[in-house]
């Protein structure tokens, strides 16, 4: 499957930077006259995009035959134009069917019945200053890297229908707060926790690259982005 | 068995409901030309065809079913496109009964019926706020709304095939009140609004005759696709 890799880059950034290390100073280029959509425009065109999105059903299957049928949902997107900052929730409720004469285990601890049913409801701030670079690709791509990445390239996945995963990546951490469910298990809260990286499914590429693009130019417009480094 | 029972009735139902992402849009028409239909010509063209088709049978089968179908019959009518205000309603009767369930009893959302359902939708769609306009094999569409439900285990047949023709609106402005009669059961009352509303043709030539008769008076009317900044 493509994968599209978004590297923001900042040509304008860059383009005065170099300016201001000559000598003879000279005065900035004018702005672009079509520097593109506004943040306003931009952040509603996010907003509007990732709450309209509605559920986003798949089946993980692991070459083992273990199945994690998934409902996905991204709600309560907030693009502020005013502090640059994306907030979201996202609910993901899966349900793991275990094959015939397997054990499922997690932690080494056999689990089965009612925990075999998930629910987590992650509430994210991402601020756009803060992101780095987007990449939107198959979700099936970016899990079986990640397996391989994490030394267990022997354990495969595939997603049916295909769906795809915009993550955003950041130069500082993020916030995230957790809320998980497992089995009957009253919900509980998880530590709040940052990470780097905030990832978001989208039923169709079209969408994910849509909406990639549009974050891309508010990271732009809000100052984020790769910066030049020295080597 | 009883899953798969429950799972045609619901297939059933989405056949002359809800079915979500489209592949194959019908091409947004040129400008209007100078000869180009007005909006009169078109509404009739479009209520006539749709009067005119007469009722649309199949038999539905679930891919890994054993012996149980459903023979569904789908009647289009009373409808009228009014040009004075842009809005088309129509009569949509969907009378369905499942068969070949042997001594499996029949149930939908947990009540036991014998088999026979009838549903008839009175629907309102206004053209101005039409979004797209997409015609595809119900049962592409059906099974891709099982795959999109996480159920890409559960595929249906249908024989003849039938052809969808799907309306988008860019809001909740579509309503519908609807009769449903579960078997024996009292008929039951409901009203809604929705994004989308669908049509059933026996042949695919007709449905894409009307749609793009119906884009050209989305088009007319004011509606369609509005440029998006990305």
């Amino acid at each position: 499957m493509k994968r599209c890799l978004r590297t923001i880059c900042f040509a304008t950034l860059m383009a005065s930077g170099a300016l201001a290390q000559q000598k003879k100073s000279e005065p900035p280029p004018p702005k672009p006259q079509d520097a593109g959509p506004s943040l306003e425009v931009t952040m509603k065109f996010i907003q509007d995009k990732m709450n309209d999105q509605g559920t986003v059903g798949y089946v993980v299957t692991r070459n083992n035959g273990l199945v994690f049928r998934t409902y996905y949902l991204i709600s309560d997107v907030v693009a502020d134009a005013s502090t640059c900052t994306l907030r979201a929730k996202k609910k993901t409720t899966t349900q793991i069917e275990v094959p015939d004469g397997y054990t499922y285990t997690e932690d080494g601890k056999a689990v089965s019945g009612d925990d075999l049913h998930r629910e987590g409801v992650e509430a994210i701030t991402s601020p756009f200053k803060d992101a780095d670079t987007l990449v939107v690709e198959s979700a099936q791509d970016a899990w079986n890297r990640g397996l391989a990445e994490a030394a267990r390239p022997e354990v495969t996945v595939t997603f049916t229908p295909a769906v795809y995963s915009l993550t955003l990546r950041a130069t500082k951490n993020v916030f995230v707060h957790e809320v998980f469910t497992k089995g009957k298990v009253p919900p509980y809260n998880k530590d709040d926790m940052t990470g780097k990286k905030n990832t978001f499914m989208f039923r169709d590429e079209e969408t994910a690259n849509r909406v990639a693009k549009a974050m891309q130019h508010a990271v732009e417009l809000c100052g984020g982005g790769n910066k030049p480094e020295p080597f | 068995m009883k899953r798969c029972l429950r799972t045609i009735c619901f297939a059933t139902l989405m056949a002359s409901g809800v079915v979500a992402q489209q592949k194959k849009s019908v091409p947004p028409p040129p400008k209007p030309a100078e000869d180009a239909p007005s909006l009169e010509a078109t509404m009739k063209f479009i209520q006539d065809k749709m009067n005119d088709q007469g009722v649309v049978d199949y038999v539905l089968k679930s891919g890994g079913g054993k012996d149980a179908f459903t023979r569904s019959y789908v009647l289009i009518s009373d409808v009228v496109a009014d040009s004075s205000t842009c809005i088309l309603r129509a009569k949509k009767k969907t009378s369905s009964q499942m068969e070949g369930t042997g001594q499996t009893p029949i149930s939908f959302k947990g009540k036991r019926y014998n088999g026979h359902m009838e549903q008839v939708d009175e629907s309102t769609t206004p053209f101005k706020v039409v979004d797209s306009i997409t015609v595809e094999s119900a049962q592409d569409a059906v099974n891709r709304q099982m795959a999109d439900a996480a159920h890409p285990e559960i595929t249906f047949a249908y024989t003849p095939a039938v052809f969808q023709l799907m309306l988008k609106g860019t809001k909740d402005a579509f309503s519908f009140h609807r009769v449903f009669k579960l078997g024996e059961e009292p008929p039951e009352n409901s009203d809604r609004t929705d994004k989308q509303n669908t049509f059933l043709f026996r042949d695919e030539e007709t449905a894409n005759r009307v749609a793009k008769a119906m884009q050209h008076a989305v088009e007319l009317c004011g509606g369609g696709n509005k440029p998006e900044p990305f």
